[in-house]
């Protein structure tokens, strides 16, 4: 376990030492700050605007930082031989896998803590000095189960995969996890139509239930329940999605 | 050896995990969608997607808002479709994509009841009124509001303020009591509200609600609600004050109404309406009373004078379906060719929808036409319906979408009678002594002031203007002193019926009287 995380300190250390990363979360804090002053753009509707920038940006921003760090960091270590010389101590695939995920998460979670910490401010001042939503920090939570789930498909795909591959695949999983409800409607009209819509409906992650906008804008009350049953469905793909991604790296050949 | 032993074994392993793993996700995605049909139950769950697209305006189906159903910004386009709706608004010249900019952001972010309200607003208000930029008839944007409020409800049905408005649209453009209660009941009554509007509701929906109980005639009705509202309000003035006025003007007569005492009940109505002539709600009870006793046509006289009130859309509705019921509106149209036919409607549609001119918005008659008169000694102020008037009083016409007209002529009317012509504006009457009717001649249609302005048409062979109000009124009283005018003449007087004369039209053409603009289509009236 002590190798787990110090992998993941190691991962996560070196993952904040990156420009791109910075440059990254800047937009992300500037895009939330100024729903501020874009606001204006929908009038009477400044509430929502805000809200939906913010939410949006957190989520969007830390799924771009998910997947370029994702992407580069098992590629890299294979790619630049350093795997070896980790591999070379006493640490086991599974457990650089696993190190490697944690530290991934550690640094994704961390920049979507700092982008919450600005809509939160930017929130309390277009309320006029309101209290925080509850919803809102359960809306972050969601987030972080479904960034959670997001990083894990990304690692299995670094797991096999060179960083080209694993981007536009990444990329692939927001928009089928973004409209899983819509496959479920598309009528298939062929039997490899209909085998292709089974196995985006029973492959792809449904990113879709970890959204509580439409609960936070109209004030609606949200049964417990529907806060733990995606955090569980998170829990259970991302395990999923770890175990293959120990079996694969283990049968992989450097 | 070994390792040729292991390889296989280790492959196979690998394979069951990852065929177990493919199963796992099977079963997680299951549960997934276990879980988005618990959001759906809760109400909080974003819209399908499929069915947004099929809405989506097709001039609208742009990029960046497939792109944003595709990945999830479903919302930022939304917020982007209104930024530019309300932008397209502004300027001139755009408007044409202001609905579909509206639509657009409604399908986006349905769960959003604020774009539907506004959207409908804009619809019916806006849009209906702006003769300028509007490219259907007034009608068909109203039915666009009420259908768009209508589908917003199906998305947000616990939107207070969804159900607030479609009352008050059926009430305030539709006319429409029935329906404008119920769906005002809704909203007093939905459970689940934003804490802001349910602030509002508990008081102001159910003393809407007493209140178009009190305009359909029914006081006891709002009575009641009004009893239910200072149960859990009772210091409401507003309830305290329209109980004590129901009680004082309306009861009585709806108790005799209900007890079949018409005469009784007609005989307190009037009473009331003489200190109080524009009281609509007094000339709603007045109009259902004649209706109970048979008389089409005193109803119809009373529905009239009840839709010459500002904004009195139920009185209007009632009138045109007390016209069509006597089959007048489709005598009006017959042998009207097409191009007149569009003016006809637009005239109706003026009648059905005034707006409201110069501050006060009294008495507006037909094609923007304004009554108001000067009493002896006294300053121009708004004519009441059934004001009656003395000898040295003055009656103004005004007509208010006459730019500087050649050629009009005002013919104002007492009691149903000629009285004055005037051509020269401002159009004026100085009523005389021998103008005011006798006591047995007031009644039924002709018991109130009206002016018809017209310009004559070169047309003889079609009525010169479009009148919905005018009944030929035989076989009831001594004819009136108008005579009737051959059908080529623009000055053919009111129907040839003096007061209190009743019977159903026998010559649907045989007199104009209206108010419409002799046939002319108005320097402002929309593109035709």
């Amino acid at each position: 376990m002590r190798e787990v995380v110090t992998i993941g300190f190691a991962t996560f250390g070196e993952a904040i030492r990156r420009r791109i990363l910075v440059i990254f979360l800047l937009f992300a804090i500037l895009s939330i700050v100024g729903s501020q002053v874009f606001k204006t753009f929908s009038p009477g509707e400044e509430d929502k605007f805000v809200v939906d920038l913010g939410l949006n940006s957190i989520k969007w921003f830390s799924m771009l930082i998910a997947i370029l760090l994702g992407a580069v960091m098992i590629p890299q270590e294979i790619e630049r031989k350093t795997l070896h010389t980790v591999l070379a101590k006493p640490v086991g695939r599974g457990q650089f896998v696993l190190g490697k995920f944690l530290g991934t998460c550690l640094a994704v979670l961390f920049n979507a803590a700092l982008m919450a910490l600005a809509f939160a401010v930017v929130y309390v001042i277009q309320q006029k000095g309101q209290n925080l939503d509850p919803a809102l920090l359960l809306q972050f939570l969601l987030t972080c189960a479904e960034l959670v789930l997001f990083i894990s498909i990304i690692i299995f795909l670094s797991t096999f995969a060179s960083t080209v591959f694993v981007l536009v695949v990444s990329f692939c999983v927001i928009v089928l996890g973004s409209t899983a409800n819509f496959w479920k409607q598309i009528p298939a009209e062929s039997w490899i139509s209909q085998v292709v819509f089974l196995g985006i409906n029973a492959l792809a992650p449904n990113f879709e239930i970890f959204d509580l906008s439409r609960a936070i804008l109209t004030h609606a009350s949200v049964s417990p329940d529907l806060i733990y049953y995606p955090m569980v469905y998170s829990a259970m793909y991302t395990s999923i999605m770890l175990l293959l991604s120990f079996v694969v790296f283990n049968e992989r050949e450097f | 050896m070994k390792s040729l032993a292991t390889r296989p074994m280790r492959l196979a392993i690998t394979a069951l995990v990852i065929l177990a793993g493919g199963a796992g996700l099977v079963g997680t995605g299951r549960w997934g969608q276990q879980v988005e049909y618990w959001r759906e139950e809760a109400g909080i769950a974003q819209p399908q997607m499929a069915t947004s697209i099929k809405d989506i305006p097709v001039q609208e189906l742009t990029g960046i808002v497939l792109g944003a159903l595709m990945a999830g910004f479903r919302s930022q386009a939304a917020n982007f479709c209104w930024w530019k709706s309300q932008q397209y608004w502004e300027e001139e010249g755009h408007w044409p994509r202001v609905l579909p900019m509206m639509k657009a952001a409604c399908v986006l972010d349905p769960y959003f009841p604020e774009f539907w309200e506004v959207t409908s607003w804009h619809e019916a208000y806006n849009l209906a009124a702006e003769y300028e930029i509007r490219d259907l008839p007034q009608d068909q944007y109203i039915d666009m509001g009420i259908k768009t409020l209508t589908t917003g409800l199906l998305y947000n049905p616990h939107a207070v303020q969804l159900y607030e408005l479609l009352g008050w649209t059926y009430r305030d453009k539709r006319g429409d009591l029935d329906k404008a209660i119920y769906y005002s009941r809704q909203a007093a009554t939905v459970f689940h509200v934003r804490a802001e509007v349910t602030k509002q509701t508990a008081i102001i929906q159910p003393r809407f609600v007493a209140h178009m109980y009190e305009e359909a005639g029914k006081p006891d009705e709002a009575l009641l609600q009004y009893q239910e509202l200072m149960i859990d309000h009772p210091e409401d003035s507003v309830g305290i004050g329209a109980t004590l006025t129901i009680r004082d003007r309306y009861l009585e007569a709806d108790r005799a109404r209900r007890q079949s005492r018409l005469v009784e009940a007609e005989r307190l109505v009037r009473l009331h309406l003489h200190d109080d002539p524009m009281d609509k709600i007094g000339l709603h009870m007045l109009a259902q009373i004649r209706e109970a006793k048979g008389d089409t046509y005193g109803a119809l006289a009373a529905w009239e004078a009840g839709a010459m009130v500002w904004k009195d859309t139920f009185a209007q509705r009632k009138y045109v379906e007390s016209l069509r019921l006597i089959g007048r509106d489709q005598y009006q149209l017959q042998g009207i060719p097409k191009k007149n036919m569009l003016i006809a409607k637009r005239v109706a549609d003026h009648l059905l929808q005034p707006r409201q001119i110069l501050g006060d918005g009294v008495m507006q008659r037909g094609c923007g036409v304004v009554l108001r008169y000067i009493p002896r000694g006294g300053t121009e102020r708004p004519l009441n319906p059934e004001t009656p008037l003395r000898p040295g009083d003055v009656l103004v016409a005004k007509p208010e979408m006459y730019p500087g007209p050649q050629g009009v002529r005002a013919v104002f009317y007492y009691h149903g009678r000629e009285i004055g012509q005037d051509s020269e504006p401002p159009y004026t009457t100085t009523i005389t002594e021998d103008m005011l009717p006798n006591e047995s001649e007031v009644s039924g249609l002709t018991q109130f002031a009206k002016v018809e302005l017209f310009v004559p048409s070169e047309q003889p062979k079609y009525p010169a203007r479009f009148d919905l109000r005018e009944i030929k009124m035989q076989g009831r009283g001594a004819p009136g002193p108008s005579p009737v005018a051959p059908p080529s003449s623009p000055m053919a007087g009111p129907g040839g019926g003096g007061p209190g004369v009743q019977t159903p039209p026998s010559s649907p053409m045989a007199g104009p009287g209206g108010a419409g603009p002799g046939g002319q289509s108005p320097p402002s009236s929309p593109r035709t």
